[in-house]
């Protein structure tokens, strides 16, 4: 993506009139080719020219749409890499607001003046879930989501590095925004190949003639298959979330002990 | 530190300059910049004069035209509307008596 389209996208976003970006991406193209500069160099990050521009031409004045001072980005990403993804992506300036009903990273990151985040996953019960922010607060931590077992966590990088932490050239908005591996994909194959192969086993039965067969089969296999379902879900559950437990990790550190629930 | 006096002193004039520079007539933004830099406030990167630029306009200070250019990207041609030149009256007459302020003290005529 070059310097204009990056910039362009990011007015778009910020609320800018269509009938304005191109004018504007025309005059300051204009610009470089006269003055022979390097646009990033002339006119700042695409980023933050965009937030400041849009300051003024009256983006992010939509009731439901983004401050202008902020750019908006909703991400999700399944359990055995949300630690990582969270972490690069706070270093990249993204801060987690809220983990959505469908678990996703509803994230913001402020275009005037973007700062460093750190996260932390740990494995905590509803109940104690007040209790593990209240423990972790003093160490800067606030709660930003929770989903399932699951309760997470930030603070900003300057709470520990100070300046260090601010960001001078944010990276572009990552490219994609679901980050799903075969942890999530594989047993949803499996699932959706045992469906697949019983629907296709009725429907043989059924076109056959041996419907009646096949119902009476169901009656015995639906129950049996649902219990050894549930036992085998639960039994997967039981050992994900003792090694969700296990693996708790913040960026600048190696596995630790799991703290709280 | 110097630079950082200086860099502050402009941010708080260069709309001022800016109007300035439309008082004879119009302009664009790379024109714009070049007679700034003539005028000795040294060469004000695109990336601040533009967001200015746009603030004047959406402030109905200035009013800007694009014209397509036979060659090459179109250009957006700025010219001070009526209020922005008595803005510019009137904030120039209020920055001039700033400065003079400012000069009589640091010559030593303040009280």
């Amino acid at each position: 993506m070059t310097y204009f389209e990056e910039l362009a996208d990011g007015l778009r976003r910020l609320g800018v009139a269509e009938d304005r970006i191109g004018p504007l991406v025309d005059e300051l193209s204009g610009h470089v080719a006269e003055s022979g500069a390097d646009p990033e160099e002339e006119f700042g990050p695409a980023v933050r020219f965009a937030a400041e521009f849009a300051e003024g031409a009256g983006g992010g004045a939509a009731a439901d749409g983004p401050a202008a001072d902020a750019e908006r980005w909703v991400w999700s990403a399944d359990a055995s890499v949300d630690q990582a993804m969270m972490n690069r992506f706070g270093a990249q300036g993204w801060e987690i607001e809220r983990v959505d009903h469908l678990g996703r990273f509803v994230s913001r990151r402020d275009l005037a003046s973007p700062t460093q985040w750190e996260y932390r996953r740990d494995v905590v019960d509803r109940r104690e879930r007040a209790a593990h922010a209240e423990a972790l607060a003093p160490d800067g931590w606030e709660p930003c989501g929770h989903w399932l077992f699951l309760a997470y966590s930030k603070r900003p990088l300057a709470a520990v590095a100070g300046p260090a932490a601010d960001i001078e050239t944010p990276a572009g908005r990552p490219g994609r925004s679901y980050y799903f591996t075969r942890e999530l994909w594989v047993p949803l194959a499996v699932s959706a190949a045992c469906l697949g192969v019983a629907g296709g086993l009725l429907a043989v039965a059924f076109t056959t003639g041996g419907g009646g067969n096949a119902l009476r089969g169901m009656l015995f296999g639906l129950p049996v298959g649902l219990v050894l379902g549930g036992v085998g879900a639960f039994v997967a559950y039981r050992r994900k979330r003792a090694e969700y437990a296990r693996a708790s990790r913040r960026p600048h550190e190696s596995r630790r002990p799991r703290e709280g629930a | 530190m110097a630079a950082d006096r200086r860099a502050n002193w402009l941010k708080g004039v260069l709309d001022l300059a800016v109007l300035a520079c439309l008082r004879h007539g119009e302009s664009y933004g790379y024109e714009l910049a070049r007679a700034l830099d003539a005028a000795g406030l040294g060469q004000i990167k695109g990336g601040t004069l533009y967001p200015v630029l746009n603030r004047l306009e959406e402030a109905g200070l200035v009013e800007a035209e694009y014209r397509v250019a036979e060659r090459g990207p179109g250009r957006r041609y700025y010219r001070l509307t009526d209020a922005g030149r008595a803005a510019l009256t009137e904030q120039g007459a209020s920055w001039l008596g700033f400065h003079e302020a400012v000069r009589t003290l640091l010559t030593g005529g303040g009280a």
